[in-house]
C-alpha cells in the first residue's frame, strides 16, 4: 500500500524527509488524543477540546513571549488544566449531557478568543505571534522527542495510577465502580484535569509550531476534534493488540500519513481531505462498534 | 448467654420499598458468629434486597442494624467492607474493562501504591496468592473481566470478597454458576471460614444444598420473614411449604411431566451458542424464572434476545402476547451477555 502511494506520488512518500514530516504532524494530535483518552474513557464526551486548544495556545504564546519556553509550557498547562477543570465542574454539576454542555463551553471559549482578538486589533496589535522565537518546540527533532516522555507519563497515569484505573472503571461499569467505593464524580473530574494537562502540552507545542493561532467562532473549533477522535477510535479498535497509549500514537501517525499521502496525490486539503476524514470517522466507528452487535442494552 | 449476646449481626424491623413495591417488610434476624445461615424464598421474596441492605448496596427505609452489638449503618458496600461485611452479589459484579487483578483490588489500590504509582507486579502476586490460599481455581489474572465466563467471574468476585478477611460473608446465589468441582471447593472454603468464627449468609434456590450447608435457615415470603429454623430439624418438604405458604406434595419446581398436556408457547430448535447445541426448548410455565441451572438461564437470555430482535418479543413468562419494550419489563435474569448471541438455528 505504502509502495503504491510512493510510486503514485512520484517517489516522494517514503523518503526520510517526508516520514519526518508525517511523524512531526502527528505530535500535536497525539498529545490532544492522549488527553481525550482520559475524558472520553470516563464518558465525558467533550466537544470543546478544539476551542480549549486555541485559547490555551494563545495563552501559552502570551506567557512564552514573557518567560521563554518555560512560559510557553506553563501557559499551555495552566490554561489547559483550568479550562478542562471548569468543563468538568460544569458537566458534573449541571447534569447536562457532556457533549451538549461541551458545545456550550466551546461557544463561550470561542467568544472569549474573538473578544481577545478584537481587542488586540483595536489597540493596534494582533493576537499573540511568536515570529521566529520559541519555534523549536514545534519542530523536528524536539516535537518528536516530546513524544517519548509524553508516552511514558500518559502510560503511567492511565495504567499505573488510581486516577487512570478509576477513570477506566467508571467508563466501563458505573454501578460496580460505585459499589467498590469509588466516587464516580471525583474520578471523572480528575480524568478531565489530566486531560487538561495533555491538552495544555499539545497547545504549547501547537503555538510553537504555528507561531500564531487566530481564534475562531461559529463552532468551527469543533472540527478540530475529528482527527483525535478518529485516533481514539483506532486505538480502541486495536486495544486487544496494543495498549491504548501506543494505539493512539499508531492512530495519529496513520492519519498523518493518510493526509500526507492525499496531499502528495493532489487531493485538495480542506475539501476532499475533510470528506475522507469524516468517512474515516464513520468507518472506524463501525469497525470498533462491530463487536458490540447483539448486546441487549 | 442470650442469642442477642452471641449475635455478630442483628437486624431489627428492617423494611425497604421500591416505589409502590414493598420488597422487605419489618424483618428481624439474629445472626451468629461461626454459623452458616441459609436464606431462602421464592423469587421476589426479598432475599437479595435484604442482603443488599446489610452489604450497604441499598439504604433501608426503616429499622436498625447492629454488628457486634454496635450500630451498623453502611452507606456503601465499601463502608460495609471496612466494617467486615463482604458480599458476592447475584448479578455480575465485575468491571468488564478492567483485568482480573484490577477488579480484585479496585478501590483498594493504595496499599500497592508508592508515590501514587501502583506496583502492578505486587498486586498481581497478591491476587495469585489470594486464589491459592483460599483454594479457589485460578483465573487468568491479566485477562479482561469481560472475556471471562460467568463461572470465572463469580470466582473472581469471591476472591475479591475474601482478601478483606470479613467477619460476615454474604453469598447470593453464587453456587448456581459453579461446576461440581468448584462447588465442592466452595463448600470446603465455607467450612473453613465457619471454623474461623465467620458468619456466612448463604442464598441458594437449591434447597438440598442449603440444608446440607446451613446451621440455621430463615425463610422469606413476599418480603416478610416466615420463620428461622434449625437446618438439622428441617426437611426440603417443610422448607417448600414455608416458602410457598401451602403444602407441596411433589417437587416445588415445575417438571416436564406437569407441562406435558400444555401447548408450548415457544419452540427453539438447533440453536448453537458458543459451540453448544441446544436442540429443543419448550416452556409454557409461569415459573420460568425459578429454573435452577444457569445454563437454562442463559437459554432464556438467548431466547429473549432472539425474540426481541425478531418479533419485538413476547412475554416468555406469562404466555401472553404483550410487547416487551425494555429489559426491566421482561424481568428475565440479569446475565445477558453478547456471548449468548445465537450463531445458527431458528425459533
Amino acid at each position: 500500500m505504502f509502495l503504491i502511494v510512493h510510486i503514485a506520488a512520484d517517489f516522494r512518500f517514503l523518503t526520510a524527509r517526508n516520514l519526518g514530516i508525517i511523524i512531526s504532524h502527528a505530535v500535536i494530535p497525539t498529545f490532544v488524543t492522549w488527553g481525550m483518552v482520559f475524558s472520553f474513557t470516563s464518558g465525558m464526551i467533550d466537544l470543546s477540546v478544539g476551542a480549549i486548544v486555541i485559547l490555551a495556545s494563545n495563552f501559552a504564546g502570551f506567557l512564552g513571549l514573557k518567560w521563554g519556553y518555560a512560559g510557553l509550557l506553563l501557559g499551555g498547562l495552566a490554561a489547559g488544566v483550568f479550562l478542562q477543570a471548569l468543563n468538568g465542574f460544569v458537566f458534573l454539576k449541571t447534569n447536562i449531557p457532556p457533549w451538549v454542555a461541551g458545545l456550550g463551553m466551546a461557544m463561550i471559549y470561542e467568544s472569549i478568543g474573538a473578544i481577545y482578538s478584537n481587542l488586540a486589533v483595536r489597540s493596534g496589535g494582533m493576537v499573540v505571534t511568536l515570529g521566529s522565537k520559541l519555534r523549536a518546540l514545534g519542530e523536528l527533532p524536539f516535537n518528536v522527542l516530546m513524544l517519548v516522555p509524553g508516552m511514558v507519563i500518559v502510560y503511567i497515569l492511565f495504567c499505573r495510577t488510581s486516577i487512570g484505573l478509576n477513570v477506566r472503571a467508571v467508563g466501563s461499569d458505573l454501578r460496580v465502580t460505585r459499589q467498590m467505593g469509588i466516587d464516580p464524580e471525583r474520578a471523572k473530574f480528575l480524568g478531565m484535569v489530566v486531560c487538561g494537562v495533555f491538552l495544555g502540552l499539545g497547545s504549547a507545542i501547537n503555538q510553537s509550531y504555528v507561531g500564531q493561532l487566530l481564534p475562531r467562532t461559529g463552532l468551527s473549533s469543533v472540527s478540530f476534534i475529528f482527527q483525535p477522535l478518529t485516533a481514539v477510535l483506532i486505538a480502541s479498535s486495536m486495544s486487544a493488540i496494543f495498549n491504548v497509549v501506543i494505539g493512539v500514537v499508531i492512530g495519529t501517525i496513520s492519519l498523518s500519513a493518510l493526509f500526507n499521502a492525499l496531499t502528495l496525490l493532489g487531493v485538495p486539503s480542506g475539501t476532499w481531505q475533510e470528506v475522507v476524514m469524516r468517512l474515516l470517522v464513520i468507518l472506524v466507528t463501525i469497525v470498533s462498534m462491530g463487536d458490540e452487535e447483539g448486546i441487549v442494552k | 448467654m442470650t442469642a442477642r449476646d452471641t449475635a455478630i449481626l442483628r437486624v431489627e424491623n428492617i423494611s425497604k420499598s421500591f416505589g409502590p413495591t414493598r420488597a422487605v417488610i419489618d424483618v428481624s434476624l439474629e445472626l451468629r458468629a461461626g454459623e452458616i445461615h441459609g436464606l431462602i424464598g421464592e423469587n421476589g421474596s426479598g432475599k437479595s434486597t435484604l442482603l443488599s441492605m446489610i452489604a450497604g448496596i441499598h439504604a433501608r427505609d426503616q429499622g436498625s442494624m447492629f454488628k457486634s452489638n454496635r450500630p451498623y449503618d453502611p452507606l456503601s458496600p465499601a463502608q460495609a467492607n471496612e466494617q467486615g461485611v463482604s458480599m458476592v452479589v447475584q448479578e455480575l459484579g465485575l468491571v468488564d474493562g478492567l483485568t482480573v487483578t484490577e477488579n480484585i483490588f479496585l478501590g483498594k489500590t493504595q496499599q500497592f501504591a508508592r508515590r501514587g504509582i501502583i506496583n502492578l507486579k505486587r498486586m498481581r502476586e497478591e491476587a495469585a496468592l489470594a486464589f491459592a490460599s483460599w483454594g479457589i481455581a485460578p483465573v487468568p489474572l491479566d485477562a479482561l473481566a469481560g472475556t471471562l465466563t460467568v463461572e470465572e467471574k463469580k470466582l473472581v468476585e469471591l476472591v475479591r470478597a475474601l482478601p478483606t478477611d470479613p467477619d460476615v460473608l454474604i453469598l447470593d446465589e453464587i453456587t448456581a454458576a459453579f461446576s461440581h468441582n468448584n462447588r465442592v471447593a466452595l463448600y470446603e472454603l465455607l467450612a473453613e471460614l465457619k471454623s474461623q468464627g465467620k458468619l456466612i449468609l448463604f442464598v441458594s434456590h437449591n434447597l438440598s444444598e442449603v440444608l446440607a450447608l446451613a446451621d440455621r435457615i430463615t425463610v422469606l415470603k413476599d418480603g416478610e420473614k416466615v420463620t428461622t429454623l434449625d437446618a438439622a430439624e428441617s426437611s426440603e418438604d417443610e422448607l417448600k411449604r414455608l416458602m410457598v405458604g401451602r403444602e407441596i406434595k411433589e417437587t416445588y419446581y415445575y417438571t416436564p411431566a406437569r407441562l406435558a398436556d400444555q401447548e408450548p408457547v415457544l419452540i427453539a430448535d438447533g440453536i448453537t451458542v458458543a459451540g453448544v447445541l441446544i436442540s429443543v426448548v419448550t416452556e409454557s410455565s409461569r415459573r420460568t424464572s425459578t429454573y435452577k441451572s444457569w445454563g437454562k438461564l442463559y437459554m432464556l437470555d438467548l431466547l429473549w434476545v432472539i425474540l426481541s430482535r425478531a418479533i419485538s418479543a413476547v412475554d416468555l413468562f406469562f404466555g401472553q402476547t404483550q410487547q416487551i419494550s425494555s429489559l426491566a419489563q421482561a424481568s428475565l435474569s440479569r446475565f445477558r451477555e453478547k456471548r449468548f448471541r445465537p450463531r445458527h438455528g431458528e425459533v
